[in-house]
This record gives C-alpha cells, structure tokens and sequence, in this order.
C-alpha cells in the first residue's frame, strides 16, 4: 500500500510540475520578455505578429491544460479504485505514456520554435554578417565537471552492467544493457555537436550569447546522459535485489527531474536583446 | 575577433573573406599559429556557400598567409605577417600593364592583344 501511495506522490508531482508549474513559468518568462521588448523598438524579434505569438503561447497553455486533467484524473481514479496499477492497466506502461504525452507540448514548442527561427533568418535582409574568427570546438564547451559526471556515470554503469555479468540474475539482458546508453551518449552528442558546428539557426544572436546557448546545451546534456545512466544503474540493481516494486516510483521521480534539467537551461533574462533592435 | 562582410559589396565574397584575415593578421588581431574556424563554421556563421570560404582559404594558403594541418585545423602561418604584403594581384596587374605597353608600341591593335590573351587563357 505504501509504495503505492509513493507512486502515486510522485505522479502528482510530475503532473503539477510539468504540466502546470513549467509551463507557467515559461509562458511568463515569454510573455514578460516580449513585453520587455515590442515590436516597434525590436521589429527583428517578430518574424510574425505578436497576436500570432500569442495565440501560440494560448494553444501551449491550453494543451498543458487538458494534460493536466488527465493526470488529475489518473491520480482520482487511482484513489477512488484502490487499484495496484495505474488505471488498472500496467503502472509502467501508464507513466511512460503520460511522460510522452506531457513531452508533447514541448517538443510542439521546439518545433515552433525552428520555425519562427527560419522566419526571422528569411525576414534577415542585412547585407552584413559577421562571424567570430575563432575555431568552435567541443572541448572549448566541455567544463572539468562535466567531463567528469559524463565520464564517471557511464564508468559506473558499464562496472554494474559487468558485475552483473559476472553474478547474473534471472532475465538479465547482459551487455545488451549497454546499448540504450550508447544510443543516448551518441544522441546527446549528435545534438551537441548540430549546436556547435551546424548552421547559426538565429540570425541577429551575439557570439557571446550563442556560446551562453552552446554552454546551456552541452550542461543539459550532460546532465540528461548522467540521469539515464543513473536511472539505467539503479533500474538494474532495484532487479537483481528484488525491489522492482519501487521501479514506477524511480521512473516518476526520474522523469520529474529530467523535466528540472530541462527547465533549468531556460533563461530569457541574460541575453541580449537589442541586436533585435531596427538598425 | 570578428570578421564582417557585405553581400552587396562589389567586391566577390571570397576576396573580402581574403582581405579581412589579411587585415587581422597585419594588426596582430590574429597571431601566427592561431587556429582558425573550419570552413563549415565559417560558411555557417556568414550564411554563405563553403565553396566560398574555401576559395578564401585556398589563396590565403598559397600565399602562405595560412597553413591547415591534416585533421587538427587550419592556422595562422608563422610567416604570415610578411606574406600578407605580397599582393600577387597587384603583382599580376603590374605585369600584364607592362607587357601590353611593350605591345602597343610595337603596334599591335588592342583586339589582337585581346584574342592572344583569351586564347592563352583557354589553353
């Protein structure tokens, strides 16, 4: 009963935190940022119209909305049924659908995001660019402590997975375990190295600010690899010592925090917004 | 340091990317044995064909203005201060004026001149 009620402490938190919390605090950061800077003294900023941005943020609040009752309404029928699993359907199952479907605003929001980035890199008409005479390289991103985490979380992985291999439990998966991290190392990579080497996606951003950008994605990277790596570990461990039971638990409170990292990285505040200014 | 170009200019592309690192390096913005962006990065960062910054970086490395080591980059030449100086350009021009005055004096019409040239050139 007790872990159920864990479980079910949890989902509420991720429910509340990443269905309401964060986007209330991304919509007020935009909004006051936009505020902040209006189309008259910052045309560069508004490839479209304000209305439009804001008919955006809108649909983003009200999808955030509707995921928000469904949790609400996962958590009710949890306690009004008593049941062991969430829905009566596979707890895991359900988590790692509703995780999907809270994801779904966001990765609209990213996609947004591109596009109005292409709007204002076809909106450009300056005749002068400029570009730093500095090479970019992954190492110049990369702080001691993140090489570290990278370096020591997937070590202690690799070291369980072997250990494992050496004292297997019942339906252990062997080195086929390390495969899910490789892919998540190279993702995160793949997407480390598009920031740093592809193509300027903001026309008007200072070199100051696309390095502060680069640095933001490298950390959450980072850190995003360290939580899987984490989670993957205890996952195999929680296994083999029989206390699988807490697994949905680890998964909620998993997802919350790769939420936390992602958010994190989300600062409006320190850039600079007047080479949006009209020149 | 920053490099800025003007894609209204009249001047080609490449050659403001060549006169640019040459102007860098003369006021020691850029020393030798700095390394510089890739040819990607730049094209990039400027928003323009990588066929560009490469012509760039072929007559810069010609010239001995910048030198790429296989796989670690591309790098300020330790030279490069003095060979930014020779202009080859200039050079060619000077060369070419004086060979066409020999001609003319020697009364051959500029249409002659203008064929012998272009039929070299196609050579």
């Amino acid at each position: 009963m007790w872990t159920n009620n864990l479980l079910y402490l949890a989902f509420f938190m991720q429910v509340i935190f990443i269905s309401w919390y964060m986007p209330r605090v991304l919509i007020e950061q935009s909004k006051k940022t936009l505020d902040k800077h209006p189309e008259k003294q910052y045309p560069k900023l508004y490839p479209i119209s304000r209305d439009a941005i804001d008919m955006g943020i809108n649909n983003f609040k009200n999808i955030n909305r509707v995921i928000l009752l469904i949790g609400i309404y996962i958590i009710a029928f949890g306690a009004y049924s008593q049941s062991e699993e969430m829905l009566n359907v596979d707890s895991s199952a359900i988590l790692i659908g509703f995780f999907l479907l809270q994801y779904v605003p966001f990765m609209i929001m990213e996609f947004t995001g591109f596009k109005f980035l292409k709007l204002m890199r076809l909106a450009n008409k300056q005749s002068i660019r400029k570009a730093d005479l500095k090479p970019r390289k992954l190492i110049n991103y990369f702080a001691p402590l993140y090489l570290s985490i990278l370096i020591i979380s997937n070590l202690v992985f690799i070291g369980v997975v072997e250990y494992f291999v050496r004292h297997p439990f019942e339906h252990f998966g062997g080195y086929f375990n390390l495969v899910g991290l490789v892919f998540i190392d190279v993702f995160m990579f793949s997407i480390i190295a598009w920031n740093i080497y592809g193509k300027t996606k903001n026309p008007h951003l200072s070199t100051k600010d696309q390095t502060v950008q680069i640095e933001k994605i490298v950390k959450v990277s980072v850190l995003t690899i360290m939580m899987v790596s984490v989670f993957v570990t205890l996952e195999l461990i929680m296994s083999a010592t029989g206390t699988r039971y807490l697994m949905d638990t680890l998964m909620s409170v998993y997802f919350l925090l790769l939420a936390f990292i992602g958010m994190s990285a989300y600062r409006l505040d320190n850039l600079n917004f007047e080479v949006y200014r009209e020149s | 340091m920053q490099i800025v170009i003007n894609t209204e200019a009249s001047s080609p592309l490449f050659a403001q990317l060549v006169e640019q690192i040459k102007q860098a390096i003369k006021a020691k913005k850029i020393k030798a044995g700095d390394g510089l962006p890739s040819i990607r990065q730049l094209a990039n960062d400027l928003d323009i064909n990588n066929k560009t910054v490469a012509k760039a970086y072929k007559l810069l490395e010609r010239d001995r203005v910048i030198e790429t080591k296989s796989y670690r980059g591309t790098f300020v030449h330790p030279d490069a201060i003095k060979n930014c100086e020779v202009d080859l350009t200039n050079w060619t021009s000077k060369k070419l004026e004086n060979m066409i005055k020999e001609l003319r004096k020697s009364n051959v019409t500029d249409s002659e001149i203008r064929i012998a040239f272009a039929e070299l050139m196609n050579q």
